[in-house]
């Protein structure tokens, strides 16, 4: 009795565990031609800073679009890069764009939080 | 660069996703477990089987071959249905689940005397009982009954020159009388694998073949030692005494045990494994 159910609960757990796999691979299958959006939580990182001092928010979340493919290929190296040598002395209101965030053709940047991205130089 | 969680490395970067994901799984789950009752065809493996072709096209890019396996699926369901008729309304319709209104085990008694009584008469008896799954598409009779086994019953049948030891006696689990003369539907892939036990006696090997299909209980009284042979999921229990038998039924039908069964006159024999069956 106790080896039939303990039989059964190795069979429902194999079932279980089975059915778990081949639900993910299947939802992976099906899933992969549609795009989507998915938030991430980026740094902001400046570049030519030397001898400069920036004081900006240190992550930035953004909404992209894509295939889960490319926003995994994306969002494994996602970063915000801003070139600090354009600001000039002062606080100024950031503008992201897909090439801040150096993102292929097939990922499309919806949109960022915070809206304003204030940036001081000193 | 930052350390991303590793749950993208899986395309999740959603919670939607992992409800997504456990929808799909328990789809899968409760498909399986429906496909894993049936005993008789190797539905579980097909359904699985399938799968895994469509995934295996998908993920070594055969495009066309993923996206036929895909779109034909419907169709290759609805083609299985047809083709196999027989066999899916044998696996979902036949074998639906019996459940049992009587309260008693008597009609054990009734038929281990019975069978005793007429292996006296030089009439040895084969018996089938359901369980909980029918046996409208496995055994064949011309003689259909549908009434409540009694002592007088069987001494008519018994006694009838229509009745055939050679075949079985098909019964309820609530003690009805489906048919006498009771044959094993066998299709010619049946008989073929039934070949797999050759070293026993044919009843046997449709025995213990058939009862793999089904949770049906089998059993035929030996003339030379007077003793039980039953046969159930396709485990065999010999040289059982009619006491053992009698408790081994019972026991696999889960029918409650009646003092009754002490009032027989037999001989208590070593039964090789009691346990065996349940």
């Amino acid at each position: 009795m106790l080896i039939s159910k303990k039989q059964h609960l190795l069979n429902t757990l194999s079932l279980s565990v089975l059915s778990l796999i081949l639900g993910y691979a299947l939802w992976q299958a099906m899933s992969q031609p549609y795009k989507l959006e998915a938030e991430f939580s980026v740094p902001l990182s400046f570049y030519n800073t030397e001898s400069l001092t920036v004081e900006s928010p240190e992550t930035i979340t953004i909404r992209l679009q894509g295939t889960r493919k490319d926003l995994y290929k994306t969002a494994v190296n996602l970063a915000i890069h801003y070139d600090a040598m354009h600001l000039e002395q002062g606080t100024h209101t950031l503008k992201i764009t897909s090439g801040n965030l150096f993102l292929p053709e097939s990922v499309l940047l919806l949109h960022y939080l915070p809206i304003e991205i204030t940036a001081t130089r000193t | 660069m930052f350390n991303s969680p590793f749950w993208w490395n899986l395309y999740i970067f959603r919670w939607q996703d992992v409800i997504e994901i456990l929808a799909f799984s328990g789809g899968v789950l409760y498909l399986s477990t429906w496909l894993r009752k049936d005993n008789s065809t190797p539905l579980l493996g097909i359904f699985y089987g399938y799968c895994s072709l469509f995934l295996a096209a998908y993920y070594f890019d055969f495009f066309t071959l993923s996206t036929a396996l895909l779109t034909f699926a419907p169709i290759t369901v609805a083609v299985c249905l047809m083709l196999h008729q027989a066999t899916l309304q044998k696996n979902f319709i036949a074998l639906h689940a019996i459940t049992s209104t009587e309260d008693t085990a008597d009609w054990v008694d009734l038929i281990i005397r019975s069978a005793l009584v007429a292996l006296g008469e030089n009439k040895p008896v084969t018996v089938i009982i359901e369980k909980t799954q029918a046996l409208d598409t496995l055994l064949a009779s011309t003689y259909p009954f549908d009434c409540q086994v009694s002592e007088g019953l069987f001494q008519v049948l018994i006694n009838s020159k229509t009745f055939s030891s050679d075949d079985m006696l098909w019964i309820s689990n609530a003690g009805r009388l489906r048919a006498i003369n009771s044959q094993w539907k066998k299709s010619s892939v049946d008989e073929w694998l039934a070949q797999e036990v050759k070293e026993q006696e044919q009843w046997l090997q449709d025995a213990l073949f058939f009862t793999t299909k089904t949770d049906a209980l089998f059993f035929k009284l030996n003339p030379k030692t007077r003793t039980f042979t039953l046969v159930a999921q396709g485990k065999i229990l010999q040289h059982a005494s009619a006491h053992a038998a009698l408790r081994m039924i019972k026991k696999y039908l889960g029918l409650t045990a009646q003092d009754k069964e002490k009032n027989y006159a037999h001989i208590e024999k070593t039964t090789s494994s009691e346990h065996t069956l349940s």
